[in-house]
């Protein structure tokens, strides 16, 4: 079979000459675009598109001419003009109204009525390699555009999501501007990273090996950053979720967690000139409740210290210091138009978000072009879309797994509130090697990055018969990466000694440290595909069948200066009396052949099957090509006679069953691998595994479509079962090997199981005043079954005196991440800890929320319209890191600050801060997520400008939850031995809280 | 006709890609080689050599097999201080004598020392010459000693294998066998050399170690504990290695007064004594001996130490007040830090000698000898300072200890050898070369300033191994042969079982290999 289709396509697609680079391509292509001239025979049609029933107009009414993508939009209020070939037929729809289609024939004037409609049905959704109407879609995909997004200051697109959709979790890492999210579909199948879901823009499969890691200068490591802050926001027109096996086969071994696709915006005729812009106030949702400096000295004395001997006379607010009201801006201008031919859009954006600690930020540069040109009478369309990206990270020293002395967070929990920021000198206190002055930290750390990247995808449709068209797509994705660190030698407790590479890097404290780390990342994607459309009296056919291949690089080099300057230090590598340079790379190559066809009978019944052959470079060599097939089925149950068409406007069962893979590990993993040091010596770093392959998720679901009191409630419940199995896995190898650990797919399974829904309810539709309700929720179940004895242990607990601690362990029987600790059972007359069964461990509850749910309340009353979207979650536990580390009387007693519960319980100093229950707590919470209240301006029809709206948005409004940390939705990077943790919470970057005034022009 | 081929051409543009369809062999770049399978490289023996020996610079690290081998004896404890040094109660399981299968540092020391032994394996399975082969095999048998020292069984992995094959795996017994042959061919492979390679002292050095454990390891594993019974014969043995080690004449004791040059910041220039060690360069040590004095000293301490592990009460109650090995202050190092060498009792002083250090709670920093391994505050328990720190300069007109100082760190020791002939000699072999058990201890005792033993029994040389090679990481070895590593000691109150003697093969370890067997007693 995969020989067959090898050669079938091999000789397809060697007839070209072999260039190195699509972009000579896309180049001479474009050129070409330009010269073309416009003919055609054709006529202006004017007209006016109403409500049916209160006869107001409606604005942004897409009129399409049908068979073409030509079209345009009605205005303000509700009239349009287009250019149309004379046998036009005009196509007008509108969300939450039903389509019209009109034949202009030798009218002039063409205007239109639309009856409002149940609001979903009519919608198209994305799907990978093409299009479905929403009502004859056989799988589960969300569809999400501009107006369900969530508002505000947005760093990455995944927040626009977050909440909104049932299936989807995402919990960021912290509350850092561009801090990289943990993204599930449906559940975490994997028990490694690589759990989050594929994304593709505009068709293109992103590369998302995310770019920065830094190498551990004595204060831990920090969590890699969101590759996809590159995307502009405000260019993104649509996100589709597909969450079934049977929507995401199609994207075979990489479909697994599900798949994210990105529209952005294209040109349309009359769009015209818009402008945005936004300015943001954020601060610090909570602080730590700590102890004042006259306090301190109280609970120090108290616990047996001498608070003479520990007070240094200063009076300072460490979070003072640190913590800061960000102003953030936005701005975007767009402009896009089009004719019969050609349309376009150009946009380009700036924001600058300051985060609310010092230090911290993300600037972003974006430009953006999508052009498409018809072409031979529209038999060819040329698609391009052009994104350039520029990003600036600034960072503050936060990390994930910061010892004793804390990171910025954690120093500042714990400094001495009567040490002050500066000697008399104006030097920074730093009395010793031991204490950390959150201050010197954030004026002699200097971390910065940028980001450069590039996302180009051109694409040329040939309509070979009215059934049968070819698309070639050409993709080419790159992003370079800089991130500079710079170590004061001023700067004391900075005293780790890194190896790299065989060789000891000096420690920053006295010294100084430079680091540059570099990389440079390029995937390369080719696609063919034939798209085959056929109606047949009442059955339809739509197939699809393709081939595809993408190339992935990465390449990266670093350097690093230490062991002191010659002459001052200046942030010069070259004036560093030491250099180290090295470097890593990968390879690695995807090709696929795919197919699916769509078939339906009647519009009663509707079938979707799916096939993707996968081979990847990754996998080992016994097993490289996987097949990852689906299968779905619908039923319009509402189509048949014996529904009552007067009690449903919409009723159909969904059956679904398909296999997707996994194949988000590192390249190399197959092979035994060794490295070059430079003090000679060569040190495996990887075994073999020529078995190594993806992991499969076996998915099978229903689901139910209804609509009901014409329309306006509508809503949707889906049943799902997932399977992973052939769990890829970092394992303990058996001993004597050259490495601790190699990559295996384990047996045993992870299964998700869990019910979701979601309800659209139009509650007022007055003309007056509108209220839209819309809710969504998810039940989840996760269980590791058939794993036999074996455990594994992860979720490191960091801290004085937590050295090789943990809280968590995959288990047979129970969830991913569950916590295994001791019971605690209170403080004794002591105040010494007590714990169940003489200190057993057992697994007391997991991370994952059993229930997550989204509420928004979208309003308009005469011009304003305001909007209201609580989400929480609910049955999962968190591990406060935080108070295990540092909110204890023994850490009062040796000199560091505490929240005042310390203060006020009975612990012996001497008690211990053992991991136990004593510090998991329940992350239950309801959080009014965002709020905005907006005004459209009516405007004379003369004037220049079309559109004005203003708009204030409040991000993070509130949180009920009786956890103790700063904020539930946290989740640490806890990883221990490579194996990921989810649900801790040490020292993180707290959330912030935020307003947004917003303007939006258009001319 | 001219739209239909212009349109052909404009598709064609798009297919001519970078498209020959992949045979998807993977690749690997920059820095790394393959060294398996198609594509792979040859591996560079001398790296490869190189690589081995690196796998040593865990051996100074506080944890791991250090720890295994110092923290269940009676020189060393490491209390939990409120909230410090709790770390899931890993050092107070392993005094107390309380570890299971699961517990982290058995896990992790059986990882590393299997590690260096396949790399060990890996290069001699590539070596061509009988230096590279004779050194691979020192290293092999050097790792492989811990692992039959600590666990008893060991496995083995050849090269060759199939990267899903079982490892075979040796008891106790045949390992024994196995670590004598590979230090067998390394002797009669080796030349003399530095210390920081493998020589033929060196190998005739572990040679005498075996044989003189060799009663230890060949033990009935239903009974570990002994009692043993050391055969004539392999005392003989023991003593011949001692003297070839002897005759060499490339080493002597350190002349009285001159004990600490074995541990400071210049030991690789002054010592006479080194037979193998790590060699660390000041500024870029590899096998740091830093950890060796932070894990002592307290945070307001020159050096700025981690106030972790003390030694016992009796422990230091047993050294003659005149011994130099107890330590005290030391001429370029306690005058500029403050700091004593060897142990640390009483207030401890800043680096003037004069102003009292207090904890930081603020009360004064007085080490005593008491420690409760479960609460203990700041200042309790003796600490020690073996390998001191090179003082340099805090840039401020002070001094302040190198974090980065040099010191080679210690595997083999000569005065080693002179007291294990001794106890050879005690254990029933012939004494040679006009030597006693007494010549040989006093000699050692007169080079540290102390006076002669009339007689030496078993007691006499377990209490000078101790006062020797005290935070070396020999004690729990020498204790179980003596057959007093099970006693209670200080805050370890009742007697140990048997199966104690042994660490248990991790669990990980036999979950993953069905030919490991889980020693007896747990």
């Amino acid at each position: 079979m995969k020989n067959h289709l090898y050669r079938w396509f091999g000789r397809f697609v060697r007839q070209g000459i072999a260039s190195k680079l699509p972009s000579t391509a896309i180049l001479m292509t474009i050129t070409f675009l330009m010269s073309v001239s416009v003919f055609a025979q054709d006529k202006t049609v004017t007209g006016r598109v109403t409500d049916a029933v209160d006869g107001s107009g409606l604005p942004g009414v897409s009129i399409q001419v049908k068979g073409t993508n030509k079209g345009t939009q009605s205005d303000v209020t509700g009239n349009y003009k287009i250019v149309v070939p004379s046998t036009a037929t005009l196509v007008f729809s509108f969300v939450g109204y039903s389509k019209e289609e009109v034949v202009v024939g030798n009218r002039a004037v063409v205007d239109v009525k639309l009856g409002s409609d149940s609001k979903a049905l009519e919608e198209v959704v994305v799907v990978g390699y093409g299009t479905q109407k929403v009502k004859d879609a056989t799988g589960s995909v969300a569809s999400l555009s501009t107006k369900d997004f969530n508002k505000g200051v947005i760093a990455s697109p995944e927040q626009l999501l977050q909440g909104r959709t049932a299936g989807l979790q995402i919990t960021p890492a912290s509350g850092e501007p561009g801090a990289a999210p943990n993204i599930n579909i449906r559940g975490a199948g994997s028990i490694r990273s690589g759990n989050g879901p594929l994304f593709v823009v505009d068709g293109v499969p992103l590369d998302n090996s995310s770019a920065d890691a830094t190498q551990d200068a004595g204060a831990g490591s920090a969590s890699p950053r969101n590759p996809l802050t590159f995307l502009n926001p405000s260019d993104i027109e649509n996100i589709s979720v597909l969450k079934d096996a049977s929507a995401s086969a199609i994207y075979g071994s990489r479909g697994a967690n599900g798949v994210i696709l990105i529209t952005t915006k294209r040109g349309k005729k009359g769009q015209g000139l818009q402008f945005s812009s936004n300015t943001s106030i954020s601060t610090a949702a909570k602080r730590y409740d700590l102890l004042s400096a006259s306090d301190f000295l109280a609970g120090v004395q108290k616990l047996g210290g001498d608070k003479t001997a520990v007070d240094n006379k200063g009076n300072t607010n460490w979070q003072d210091q640190i913590f800061r009201t960000g102003v953030s801006q936005d701005y975007n201008l767009g402009y896009g138009g089009g004719n019969e031919n050609t349309r376009y859009r150009a946009t380009v954006g700036y924001s600058d978000q300051k985060g609310i600690v010092q230090n911290s930020g993300l600037s972003r540069f974006t430009g953006r072009l999508n052009l498409s040109q018809d072409l031979f009478k529209d038999k060819v369309v040329i698609d391009l879309s052009l994104t350039g990206s520029s990003v600036k990270n600034t960072y503050a020293p936060i990390t994930d797994n910061a010892g004793f002395q804390g990171s910025l967070i954690g120093a500042t929990i714990i400094a001495n509130p009567t040490n002050p920021v500066y000697n008399s000198d104006g030097t920074f206190f730093q009395p010793d090697d031991t204490q950390r002055n959150p201050s010197a930290m954030l004026a002699y750390i200097d971390d910065k990055d940028k980001v450069d990247r590039w996302l180009a995808n051109l694409s040329g449709t040939w309509k070979i018969t009215n059934n049968l068209s070819y698309k070639a797509t050409l993709g080419l994705d790159r992003s370079t990466t800089t991130r500079n660190q710079w170590y004061d030698p001023k700067l004391r407790t900075y005293t780790g000694t890194p190896t790299i590479r065989g060789v000891v890097i000096a420690q920053a404290t006295g010294n100084g440290q430079g680091w540059e780390f570099n990389k440079d990342v390029k995937s390369t994607l080719v696609e063919h595909t034939f798209t085959y459309d056929k109606k047949m009296g009442k059955d339809a056919i739509n197939a699809v069948v393709g081939y595809s291949y993408q190339k992935f690089e990465n390449y990266s080099w670093n350097h690093v200066g230490y062991g002191g300057t010659n002459g001052e230090f200046n942030k010069n590598l070259g004036a560093f009396k030491k250099q180290l340079s090295w470097g890593d790379s990968t390879k690695s190559e995807l090709q696929s052949y795919f197919g699916r066809v769509n078939y339906s009978i009647g519009d009663k019944y509707f079938l979707t099957g799916t096939l993707r052959v996968d081979g990847s470079t990754k996998f080992g060599t016994n097993n490289k090509y996987g097949y990852f097939p689906a299968f779905a089925g619908k039923w319009k149950i509402g189509n048949e006679n014996f529904v009552p068409k007067s009690v449903f406007n919409d009723l159909a069962v969904r059956l679904n069953w398909g296999q997707t893979g996994n194949q988000e590990f590192p390249g190399g993993i197959a092979q035994a691998v060794s490295q070059h040091n430079y003090n000679g010596s060569d040190v495996p770093i990887n075994a073999a595994n020529p078995n190594i392959k993806w992991e499969t998720t076996t998915t099978y679901g229903a689901g139910l479509d209804f609509a009901i009191l014409d329309g306006r409630l509508s809503g949707s419940v889906d049943y799902f079962n997932k399977s992973t199995t052939d769990l890829l896995f970092l394992a303990v190898y058996a001993q004597p090997a050259a490495v601790k650990q190699r990559w295996v797919n384990l047996p045993g399974n992870v299964r998700n199981t869990g019910v979701e829904v979601g309800l659209n309810f139009q509650a007022v539709q007055a003309k007056s005043f509108t209220w839209e309700v819309l809710y969504n929720m998810t039940f989840l179940k996760n269980t590791i079954e058939n794993f036999g004895s074996a455990n594994i242990n992860t979720g490191n607990v960091d801290g004085q005196g937590l050295s090789g601690a943990y809280a968590q362990r995959f288990s047979n029987g129970y969830a991913l991440y569950s916590f295994y600790l001791p019971t605690f059972t209170g403080l004794d007359a002591n105040g010494l800890g007590t714990y169940a069964d003489n200190g057993a461990s057992t697994i007391v509850g997991n991370p994952i929320p059993s229930f997550t749910f989204g509420f928004t309340n979208n309003f308009t009353f005469g011009k304003f319209n305001a909007s209201l979207f609580f989400n929480g979650s609910s049955g999962f536990y968190l591990y406060n890191n935080t108070a295990n580390a540092l909110f204890l009387a023994g850490s009062l007693k040796t000199g560091h600050n505490v929240s005042y519960d310390v203060l006020n319980s009975n612990e012996n100093p001497l008690n211990a801060g053992s991991v136990s229950t004593r510090f998991l707590e329940k992350g239950d919470f309801i959080r009014l997520a965002n709020a905005s209240v907006g005004y459209t301006f009516d405007l004379p029809a003369s004037s220049k400008i079309k559109t004005l709206r203003v708009s204030l948005t409040g991000q993070n409004m509130f949180v009920i939850t009786n956890y103790s940390g700063l904020d539930p939705e946290v989740n640490t990077n806890k990883a221990k031995d490579g194996v990921p943790s989810r649900g801790m919470d040490y020292t993180a970057y707290p959330k912030a809280r935020t307003f947004t005034l917003g303007l939006n022009l258009g001319f | 006709m001219k739209t239909k081929y212009n349109s052909i051409a404009l598709v064609s543009l798009l297919v001519l890609a970078n498209m020959s369809c992949t045979n998807l062999d993977e690749e690997i770049l920059q820095g790394k080689f393959v060294t398996s399978g198609s594509g792979s490289t040859t591996i560079n023996v001398s790296a490869a050599l190189a690589g081995t020996y690196d796998q040593l610079n865990g051996f100074s690290d506080q944890s791991n097999v250090y720890a295994l081998e110092e923290h269940p004896s009676d020189e060393m404890m490491g209390p939990t201080r409120g909230t410090d040094w709790d770390d899931f109660g890993t050092w107070r399981k392993l005094h107390q004598h309380t570890w299971d299968p699961s517990h982290n540092q058995v896990s992790d020391t059986w990882d590393n020392l299997n590690i260096g032994s396949y790399r060990a394996t890996q290069t001699l399975s590539v070596a061509t010459d009988n230096q590279t082969k004779a050194e691979a095999s020192f290293l092999r048998a050097f790792y492989m000693f811990y692992i039959v020292d600590l666990y008893g069984q060991v496995p083995q992995r050849e090269a060759a294998d199939s990267p899903d094959s079982n490892p075979k795996v040796y008891n106790r017994k045949d390992a024994t066998d196995f670590v004598i042959k590979d230090l067998d061919f390394a002797a009669n492979n080796l030349a003399s050399g530095i210390p920081g390679k493998a020589t033929k002292e060196a190998a005739n050095t572990m040679l005498a170690k075996m044989y003189l454990n060799k009663a230890v390891y060949t033990q009935d594993p239903a009974s570990p504990a002994g009692p043993f019974t050391f055969a004539k014969a392999d005392m003989d043995k023991a003593i011949a290695y001692c003297d070839a080690v002897i005759k060499s004449g490339k080493f002597s004791l350190q002349p009285a007064g001159t004990w600490y040059q074995n541990f400071y910041w210049d030991n690789t220039k002054d010592s006479k004594e080194l037979i193998f060690v790590r060699e660390n360069q000041d500024g870029s040590p590899v096998a740091t001996v830093k950890n060796r004095t932070f894990m002592g000293l307290h945070y307001n301490q020159q050096p700025s130490g981690w106030n972790g592990f003390t030694t016992l009460a009796d422990f230091y109650n047993s050294f003659d007040a005149k011994d130099e090995r107890r330590g005290g202050k030391l001429a370029g190092f306690t005058d500029k830090l403050g700091t004593n060498f060897g142990f640390l009792v009483g207030q401890q002083y800043a680096g003037d000698g004069k102003t009292q250090i207090k904890d930081r709670s603020g009360n004064p920093l007085i080490f005593t000898p008491d420690v409760n391994i479960n609460y203990a505050t700041e200042a309790k328990g003796i600490r020690v300072v073996k390998f001191p720190l090179h003082p340099i300069s805090d840039g401020a007109g002070g001094y302040k200890a190198d974090e980065n100082s040099g010191n080679d760190y210690i595997f083999l020791r000569y005065a080693d050898v002179l007291l294990m002939k001794a106890e050879a000699i005690l254990r029933g072999g012939s004494p040679t070369n006009g030597d006693t058990k007494e010549s040989l201890v006093n000699q050692v005792r007169q080079a540290r300033g102390l006076s002669a033993l009339a007689t030496v029994d078993d007691k006499a040389i377990l209490l000078e191994r101790g006062h020797e090679l005290y935070y070396e990481g020999w004690r729990r070895n020498d204790q179980i042969r003596f057959g007093t590593f099970l006693d209670p000691v200080d805050q370890r109150s009742t007697k140990s079982p048997a199966f104690r003697v042994l660490f248990p093969i991790p669990q990980r370890a036999v979950d993953t290999n069905p030919n490991l067997k889980q020693n007896v007693g747990y």
